[in-house]
């Protein structure tokens, strides 16, 4: 389906997307800051970023700064985030960040159906057991 | 026979005529505070013990004593329609 | 003989007079805060060193002088405030003491924070004047500022585990971990609830953070206030009827849009609305109606449910009360939601004010003026939680 960059330094919620999109049937791959991620991107040429905003080492904002200058494609940014209308998301979206989705409320399906919409694809069948 | 509910509506009417949109509280909380009463069950002598507060807390809103006095004046005028019998 | 007995007494009690004057004033003068005393016509009678001293002023300058004129309350940016909001008028409004932290503008125009309590003074049953005591918190105010990232710091940190708790008891429900049978859903129902819980209290904390420090945004663009409350209702339907409530809306003619923050209005009505909600028994009835009179728009929100007892009622908006008569029918409360809302109503320019009687209902009426709320810059914006 869709090569997607997860950039979160919390390990467990690393993990959580990670599962939640490979088993949607994207192909994906984990970064624990900005520093990591942009080594990611020298070999990993995804259609769309997940970008955590507060992260240790380079923010989510200065890895989009740099992403921006650099030569890394072309991928859509996602901002995932705890903090609802702070200063850094403004910053974010400016920079070019295509949306902003609040963390601590996004549910397993809630975040397929955005990856989804944003790369114009259908959710993929029987990956989450119908309800 | 006058309803007693009335008589409060009436006091914040008159009020808001000096104080605008503020009469709703300030006259709720004098009435609650000072005579421990729910709007309806006001009568004139209730407002006349009240009389001497809401004159003071205006004089800390206002430094026209003229003001003060026809407000006030409107109030027992009130007060005296609403005594109970 | 008898006459210079009568003038020797006469001249021992002016002298015993003059003396008790003489320690009364030493007992004021000494005081470590400042003191202001004025008369039934609001206008300064005495004052002390310390208080000169704040103020920047003469003792010629104040006494006399009608009490609002010389001690002028300010917001932190030095902008005017609403007269009926000031301490010393709450004061004659409760009938109370009253304890607030303001600024007070001083007479070379700079700012200072104080810390005041200000009490009617009562002689034969009556008021017959104020009278109030303050200190500079200049110091204190700069302790609150580090407390208040601390909490900001703190609380981000909160959310970081109670994301993970969010999302994995999720993906429990949805079957990640295999098939799940019934109970095992509803207890993970029990973990959702409570991290949802746990996320809107984080919300309060740090919006009462933010409202008590002044860093609170407040827009003012135009509101279609006839759509919000239908937008508020809608938010709140679901947890009434899961309470078997009846959620019912009136919208008056002509309610018009104004100029005011969206976000913060939609705090207070869903706010009131929950506490409504939360405060009836099942089967019970909550109603949110909106007319427009010739000054404001009134909202109320009204409801047949348990009532507030008068005792309970001069603390109701203080932080961290709640009434008797509820804490043991409703365990899971903080007490900051009416505190909260009355500091919201406060920065929007409008006024909050409710009736009650138990085991009948409250009916909580919240207004803003015509003419809008004013824009007030700050850090951060409101966070409303999740519904």
């Amino acid at each position: 389906m869709a090569n997607i960059l997860v950039i979160e330094d919390d390990k467990d919620l690393n993990a959580a997307y990670r599962l939640i999109l490979s088993r949607d049937g994207h192909n994906v791959e984990s970064a624990y800051n900005g520093s990591e991620a942009l080594k990611v991107l020298n070999s990993f040429k995804p259609e769309l970023i997940l970008l955590d905003l507060l992260m240790p080492v380079k923010s989510g904002v200065e890895f989009i700064k740099e992403y921006n200058k650099g030569n890394f494609g072309d991928s859509k940014i996602v901002v995932f985030t705890n903090l609802e209308n702070s200063p850094e998301i403004n910053e974010a979206l400016r920079l070019g960040a295509y949306k902003c989705i609040v963390k601590s409320w996004t549910a397993p399906r809630g975040l397929i159906k955005v990856v989804n919409e944003l790369l114009n694809l259908q959710p993929s069948a029987a990956r989450v057991p119908e309800n | 026979m006058m309803n007693a509910g009335d008589l409060y509506t009436q006091m914040v009417e008159i009020t808001s005529r000096y104080l605008g949109p503020s009469a709703d509280r300030f006259i709720n909380r004098q009435v609650r505070n000072h005579i421990g009463k729910e709007p309806e069950d006001l009568v004139g002598e209730d407002l006349l013990r009240l009389i001497d507060w809401i004159r003071i807390s205006m004089v800390f809103l206002t430094d026209d004593d003229e003001i003060i006095r026809e407000y006030l004046n409107r109030l027992q005028d009130l007060a005296t329609e609403f005594k109970a019998t | 003989m008898i006459h210079a007995t009568t003038e020797e007494k006469i001249a021992s009690q002016t002298l015993m007079t003059k003396e008790s004057q003489a320690k009364v004033e030493a007992l004021l003068t000494s005081i470590g805060e400042g003191l202001v005393a004025t008369d039934e016509q609001g206008l300064i009678t005495r004052v002390n060193k310390v208080a000169l001293s704040m103020l920047g002023l003469k003792k010629k300058d104040i006494i006399g002088k009608w009490f609002p004129d010389v001690m002028i309350d300010v917001a932190a940016d030095g902008s005017k405030l609403n007269a009926i909001n000031r301490p010393i008028t709450r004061a004659f409004l409760s009938g109370q003491t009253v304890n607030d932290q303001r600024y007070y503008l001083k007479s070379d125009g700079s700012v200072v924070p104080i810390s005041l309590c200000v009490s009617p003074v009562m002689l034969h049953g009556k008021p017959v004047g104020a009278i109030q005591l303050f200190r500079d918190i200049s110091e204190e105010i700069i302790a609150d500022t580090i407390k208040a990232d601390f909490i900001s710091i703190a609380s981000h940190q909160l959310r970081t585990p109670l994301s993970a708790i969010n999302t994995y008891a999720h993906m429990l429900y949805d079957g990640y971990a295999g098939e799940l049978d019934e109970e095992s859903r509803l207890f993970i129902d029990v973990i959702l609830k409570a991290a949802g819980r746990m996320n809107d209290l984080i919300n309060t904390l740090l919006n009462i953070t933010r409202v008590e420090t002044g860093s609170l945004v407040v827009d003012s663009l135009p509101v279609n206030l006839a759509n919000l409350v239908k937008h508020i209702v809608e938010e709140i339907n679901p947890s009434a009827k899961e309470k078997g409530i009846l959620l019912s809306l009136k919208v008056g003619r002509n309610i018009p849009t104004i100029n005011t923050d969206s976000l913060l209005v939609q705090e207070v009505l869903a706010n009131l609305l929950s506490n409504a909600i939360k405060y009836t028994p099942k089967g019970g009835e909550v109603s949110l109606s909106v007319i427009t009179r010739s000054t404001d728009i009134l909202f109320k929100v009204k409801d047949n449910g348990y009532g507030i007892p008068a005792e309970s009622k001069p603390f109701i908006f203080q932080k961290f009360y709640r009434a008797r008569n509820i804490t043991s029918r409703e365990p899971n409360g903080t007490g900051l939601g009416l505190y909260l809302i009355n500091m919201i109503v406060e920065s929007l320019d409008g006024e909050v004010w409710f009736n009650s009687r138990v085991n009948q209902g409250s009916t909580f009426y919240f207004s803003l003026p015509h003419k809008g709320s004013n824009k007030k810059e700050g850090k951060f914006k409101l966070q409303r939680p999740h519904r």
